[in-house]
């Protein structure tokens, strides 16, 4: 009826006879096709009628709201075709211990692909015993990151493997020793004349870790099933939670194919996070320690929620232990809203529904 | 073979070889460059098209029409992929040997990506924030008024709270078709009149009102940001730079192809000579040969007029010996011959008998 009126009067009325609790209400108000239809709109259009500006409005949120073909997450690529012998080569690597100055730690130390890519811990620790930073991102997914870190200042795999080998909290190597070690090795030695045509060199190595971790993709999750036409993929909560998510405004940074991984974003767009949770530390001003510029004072790359469910503690501190601690932030600080418990509950468990398959352990 | 021949020889080879040198030199120097001009241009309009694209992205992405923004993220790697193909295509030019326009020209085309990147990085935030921020407020003015209804026996300065709500709500929604100084003054004063509120409402209209001052706060703040930075992209100036590029690449090819012009004459004049020389050296050849010939011809002749006499003598005799005398004598037809082609011929035959 609301949608057959034409005339805006006419709209008008018919808003304001419906109830809050009807099926026009708050809970589905992204989910309508004109969702900017409300009382608040329609008495405001009673005293100024401006139908150009209702239209337009209306016409602008309509377009973000759309399902099918514009639905803003898209499911994971079935496949991802790497050199595999480059891939080989990096999956030893990945799991090399000598890439660290004194041995002690390998990539797969703070990124076990067991625990989702990450390590469960707050922060990780590094070769030689002290905390890393910030709390160690997942590995999973991570090729499909616009750039690695939370504070994005490696610009692709490669460069995010150079800087963790160089870093002196995590592995504290020097690359010409690296390359020693791995040179005096006879079957990395083999290996890498095989695959790449100057063998065992800096690039060489970096190549092949970035290669392998390219292959770290995580397909056929519950709700890229459901992406898929799969319609019983995901249970009804879960559809309920994917609403709630996209309603709530969660959408807006978390979509695309990584669901999140491709754009920075504030962290306290709406409240200050950090003057509330206290003991600031120089991790906390994001990307503003690459930039310098102030306005990227605490700004991170938006994580991806793929795997979600595997990699606790979240955020760069980690002070969420759990998924829903971690929603009640994001509802306080970046959403400025309130959801019920049960909203709440929902998207956590359509969050569950983004775990997919996780690639085969490193032998 | 004489040492003079050798020399001859190895002289002639070291001119040939010469000519041939220069010929080829003259060959290479026409083709030159032409070859991957053609695909210099074509990675330049991909390069034209792809940014064209992404600012159409943003452009979708401000009205809402993506719903994503790895549209704005895939084409970073296909500038990364087109500015190593660049790269790899004009390397002589950066290390100096090429005009100081066009090295100038393919930086300020680099640092154009570079500065378009960050602002779309910036956009991408802001923008999501506006939009989120915009997409709610409606319900969350409808939240508030709710919430003022709710409230039993509602006074006259609820009431006029909840008529703000709505004036805000609708000044913020021009505002962001249309932000005006006007505008963002009218809705602060809105704001100003809801905060002087605070304390004396009711706790769950309070908090409605909050989250609603605070979305269209945002919305105040977020909307000249983005539209700044709309602005701020749209102005750098990638398309220039690949004109810039394009020109540049135009004029040297045009001056390689002047070049190759000229060298192409050089190589027709060359082409000339040569052809010149071959005829000259045929047609000497060719006369040598008939001079060989005629040679040959009166050789043979001769020789065939020796045979022919020796032949006959061999038949007729041209001495008779008297076996019994042991005189010599002339035969009668030789001298004959002697006698009318050669007189005395004989004579000393004759007397030596």
């Amino acid at each position: 009826v609301i949608l057959g009126a034409t005339d805006p009067l006419e709209l008008c009325d018919a808003l304001d006879r419906r109830t809050p609790e009807s099926s026009y209400g708050r809970d589905n108000w992204h989910a309508v096709h004109i969702p900017s239809f409300t009382p608040a709109v329609g008495c405001a259009m009673k005293r100024g009628c401006l139908k150009l500006l209702l239209l337009a409005f209306s016409l602008f949120t309509a377009a973000g709201s759309s399902a099918g073909p514009l639905e803003p997450i898209k499911p994971l690529p079935l496949d991802s075709a790497q050199n595999p012998s480059r891939v080989s080569i990096g999956r030893h690597l990945f799991q090399d211990a000598r890439l660290s100055a004194n041995g002690r730690v390998s990539c797969a130390s703070c990124h076990d692909l067991a625990k989702g890519g990450a390590d469960g811990r707050v922060r990780s620790v590094g070769f030689n015993g002290q905390l890393t930073a910030m709390n160690a991102p997942s590995v999973l997914n991570a090729a499909l990151n616009f750039r690695q870190f939370w504070n994005g200042r490696a610009a692709s795999l490669e460069e995010q493997v150079d800087a963790v080998v160089q870093n002196p909290t995590e592995m504290g190597s020097k690359w010409t020793e690296v390359v020693t070690r791995i040179s005096s090795d006879p079957v990395y030695h083999r290996t890498f004349a095989a695959s790449y045509a100057d063998g065992v060199t800096r690039a060489n190595i970096e190549s092949a870790i970035a290669t392998f971790e390219r292959t770290l993709i995580t397909p056929n999750s519950p709700f890229d099933r459901y992406l898929r036409g799969d319609t019983n993929a995901i249970s009804a909560e879960q559809k309920a939670g994917y609403l709630k998510f996209k309603q709530y405004g969660c959408i807006a940074c978390h979509q695309g194919v990584n669901v999140g991984g491709n754009m920075f974003q504030k962290f306290g767009v709406i409240g200050d996070y950090f003057a509330n949770r206290g003991k600031p530390t120089d991790a906390d001003l994001g990307r503003y320690l690459v930039t310098r510029d102030e306005t990227d004072r605490h700004v991170f790359k938006v994580p991806s929620l793929r795997n979600v469910a595997l990699t606790a503690p979240y955020f760069h501190d980690g002070s969420a232990a759990t998924l829903g601690e971690a929603v009640d932030v994001m509802f306080k600080y970046q959403l400025g809203r309130f959801a019920s418990a049960e909203d709440k509950t929902v998207i956590v468990k359509f969050l569950n529904s983004l775990t997919g398959q996780l690639p085969p352990q490193p032998p | 073979m004489s040492i003079r021949s050798r020399l001859i020889w190895i002289a002639m080879a070291l001119v040939a070889l010469l000519l041939a040198s220069i010929l080829t030199l003259l060959y290479v120097r026409t083709q030159g460059h032409e070859s991957n001009y053609f695909e210099k241009v074509a990675l330049l309009r991909q390069l034209k098209q792809l940014d064209a694209r992404w600012e159409l992205d943003v452009l979708k992405s401000r009205t809402g029409v993506e719903t994503n923004y790895d549209f704005l993220v895939d084409p970073l790697v296909e500038f990364s992929q087109l500015q190593s193909e660049l790269g790899r295509l004009l390397p002589y030019r950066l290390n100096g040997t090429s005009s100081d326009a066009l090295v100038t020209a393919i930086r300020d085309f680099h640092r154009a990506i570079e500065n378009k990147t960050q602002l779309i990085e910036h956009f991408k935030s802001h923008n999501s924030v506006l939009h989120n921020s915009l997409a709610f407020l409606p319900t969350a003015a409808a939240d508030a008024q709710d919430a003022i209804t709710h409230v039993p026996g509602a006074n006259g300065a609820l009431k006029r709270l909840s008529a703000d709500v709505g004036a805000i709500l609708l000044v913020s929604m021009e505002f962001s078709q249309a932000p005006a100084d006007d505008k963002a003054a009218e809705i602060g004063a809105g704001l100003d009149r809801l905060s002087r509120m605070n304390g004396t409402m009711p706790v769950p209209v309070q908090q409605a009102a909050d989250i609603f001052a605070s979305h269209v706060r945002t919305v105040l703040r977020e909307q000249p940001v983005v539209d700044t930075l709309l602005s701020e992209i749209a102005a750098v100036p990638t398309g220039v730079s690949i004109d810039v590029l394009d020109n540049d690449l135009r004029g040297e090819q045009l001056a390689t192809e002047s070049q190759a012009q000229v060298y192409r004459r050089y190589l027709l004049l060359f082409a000339a000579a040569l052809v010149t020389l071959f005829l000259y050296a045929a047609l000497s050849l060719i006369r040598s040969r008939a001079v060989i010939n005629r040679i040959n011809r009166v050789a043979l002749a001769t020789s065939q007029k020796r045979l022919e006499i020796a032949t006959q003598g061999m038949h007729i005799g041209i001495w008779e010996s008297d076996l019994v005398t042991g005189d010599v004598l002339p035969h009668d037809r030789p001298r004959a011959r002697c006698d009318t082609e050669n007189h005395g011929c004989l004579d000393g035959a004759g007397s030596s008998g």
